[in-house]
């Protein structure tokens, strides 16, 4: 108990002096990113004015730049944290044979490296979560809003323009990505020649737009599935069909009045519960796995054990060593990152697990109530004021009812999330270092 | 000081994000209200290309409600066409000069309201800049305001004038009307 209130405190501490040290820069660059995003956005609205499917495809950036500021502000913080950036130092000044090697340099590779390691979970989660959907809506707001503000009422259309989401064809979708794959590939090449950081940005950028489009045209396959589903009878439709009830349903309004408050069940309140809980999760393992793409945390056990593998493996002949390791190496460069990641997420232990839940959740919390705080001391205004005033309330404190995106609240939560993780990498060394001896 | 230059940093792209996020609810705070008066005598003034004059003022009070009367502001708007179509409506206010602002009364006994409060017994209908009667261009339009006020404002009240095409610019005027007791 002492010593979970000592991980407690260290967390608290630490992540103060990191909001102290690091919360002017990352608030910048959170808002340099909210910035370009909102530019970005106009960008791609005024790009889906003259074409719907190359206005999807201009939205790629503002996704693209979600990743890279989550992926950026993780690595500002890696200097406020000794353990994690030591490790980092002494694995990149360690002389890797492998290929890939020059991707663990400092600088721009160094982020284009985290970036493809976390790019897959990252969309996983953005996907998941919803995040990909909502930023779709913002761009259809945009969009309408846009065209509302340019409408001409003396020069109306006899045809109704497609809405934002309305692509011509799932054709066209496909040779967008057939051009994406060939722009892919060139900058692949030009990376093979000439080692530039920039290529693997414009990988994953390439790769970035894969996620979106796919996962657009799947949700569009989704929905006509959903509806085709729909239309059929259900079990239970059929069933009563067969044998109709024998006599309709007394409903009594009067048993429940509808001021009562709903009886607490314990189930759904657990369920949401979990939802609640799993998102700081979430991002707590994204974290792990952006510090974790060039952490050396392979223990000798794992690598005693690979060993014998890698020699069964050397032993087939060089052509198909060459044709599955070609698309074999990629692959384990990603899941290596991401599993180190998991392995130091997992290394939190209880107590600091349930310190960063806690914390980021009360960030958030705290973040609401400074909005309904300031609200109240600003007092009621009429509609055309608050209009204004709610966008620097919402920038700083992040808007009510959506997801949290105020970047003193964000700053506050990505410093308690490096914070635990430099504790949880703190536990992994303390728990590795009797172990030689032993 | 490198902190105070990367907060400083953030604030100004805060302000970035806000005026590109916000710019049609500026424009539209812009428009709402009259921002930039100007103050008028019992001449008029002009705003926007339209010359604008409180033509009379009257008020009356009724012994059974002492605390409360009605005004009536006939109005007297001048231009050519092009310029009073380039109003785009009109609106007109009155305030106490300590922030409260009363709106006309829009009612279906407005009409006949004015007409027993005006001496001439005549209501010459709300304000607008293109009436479907216009007088021929050089005379004045006339329109008549009822505004029902606390009794503390026939001391003295201020009428301000403006119009979706001519905000934030707006005219004022200081009012004392003649007070008449109903009976």
């Amino acid at each position: 108990m002492i010593g979970d209130l000592h991980i407690l405190r260290q967390h608290v501490l630490l992540a103060g002096r990191l909001f102290l040290n690091y919360g002017a820069v990352l608030a910048a660059t959170w808002m340099a990113g909210t910035l370009l995003a909102t530019l970005l956005m106009m960008l791609a609205v005024e790009i889906g004015f003259t074409n719907r499917l190359a206005g999807l495809i201009a939205l790629v950036p503002v996704i693209l730049l979600q990743l890279v500021l989550f992926v950026a502000m993780f690595v500002i913080l890696r200097d406020g944290l000794p353990v994690l950036r030591f490790r980092a130092r002494r694995h990149r000044d360690a002389p890797v044979p492998e290929e890939g090697a020059a991707e663990t340099h400092m600088g721009i590779g160094m982020l284009a490296a985290a970036l493809l390691a976390v790019l897959i979970p990252f969309y996983g989660y953005y996907a998941g979560w919803g995040l990909l959907g909502n930023t779709l809506r913002d761009y259809s707001k945009t969009f309408l809003a846009t065209s509302m503000e340019r409408i001409e009422f003396s020069d109306t259309p006899t045809e109704r323009a497609p809405t934002a989401l309305e692509v011509d064809s799932t054709l066209w979708v496909v040779a967008a990505v057939l051009l994406i794959w060939a722009i892919r590939r060139g900058a692949k090449a030009m990376h093979k020649r000439n080692e530039a950081g920039i290529w693997p940005l414009l990988v994953v950028a390439c790769e970035a737009s894969w996620a979106v489009l796919g996962l657009y045209v799947i949700s569009s396959w989704q929905t006509s599935f959903v509806e085709w589903l729909a239309q059929l009878p259900s079990p239970g439709e059929l069933w009563r069909n067969l044998l109709p009830p024998a006599s309709a349903e007394v409903v009594n309004a009067a048993t429940r009045p509808a001021d009562w408050p709903p009886v607490f069940q314990p189930g759904p309140w657990l369920t949401a519960l979990f939802w609640y809980a799993l998102l700081p999760l979430i991002w707590f393992n994204l974290g792990a796995i952006v510090y974790g793409h060039d952490l050396n945390l392979m223990s000798e056990e794992t690598q005693r054990s690979a060993g014998r593998v890698l020699e069964r493996w050397r032993a087939l002949p060089k052509p198909l060593r060459d044709f599955i390791g070609h698309f074999w190496v990629g692959l384990v460069k990603r899941w290596h990152a991401v599993a180190n990641g998991v392995l130091l997420a997992g290394s939190a232990g209880f107590a600091l697990t349930v310190s960063v839940l806690v914390l980021w959740r009360l960030a958030d919390w705290a973040g609401r109530w400074v909005w309904v705080g300031l609200a109240e001391l600003i007092g009621p205004r009429d509609l055309p004021v608050w209009q204004v005033v709610q966008y620097p309330l919402n920038l700083l404190f992040g808007a009510p009812g959506q997801p949290q995106d105020g970047v003193v609240v964000c700053v506050m939560q990505f410093c308690i999330l490096a914070a635990g993780l430099e504790l949880a990498g703190r536990a992994q060394a303390a728990t590795a270092a009797p172990a030689p001896r032993a | 000081m490198k902190h105070l230059v990367w907060i400083i940093l953030a604030m100004l792209l805060l302000l970035a994000t806000v005026a590109i996020g916000a710019l049609t609810d500026i424009t539209d705070l812009r428009r709402a209200r009259e921002w930039n008066i100007t103050q008028a005598g019992q001449a008029g003034a002009e705003l926007h290309g339209v010359h604008v004059r409180v033509a009379q003022v009257w008020a009356a009070t009724a012994p059974s409600r002492p605390e409360r009367a009605v005004i009536v502001v006939r109005l007297a708007l001048r231009s050519n066409e092009a310029a009073r179509q380039a109003w785009i409506g009109c609106d007109v206010s009155l305030s106490d000069g300590s922030g409260r602002v009363w709106r006309p009364l829009q009612t279906a006994n407005t009409d006949g309201a004015i007409k027993a409060i005006s001496p001439d017994g005549e209501s010459k209908g709300r304000c607008t800049p293109v009436p479907y009667n216009a007088p021929p261009e050089g005379q004045e339009i006339l329109s008549d305001q009822l505004f029902l006020v606390p009794a503390d404002l026939l001391k003295g009240a201020k009428l301000r004038v403006s119009a979706l095409g001519t905000r934030p610019d707006g005219l004022e005027f200081p009012i004392t009307p003649a007070v008449r007791a109903l009976q």
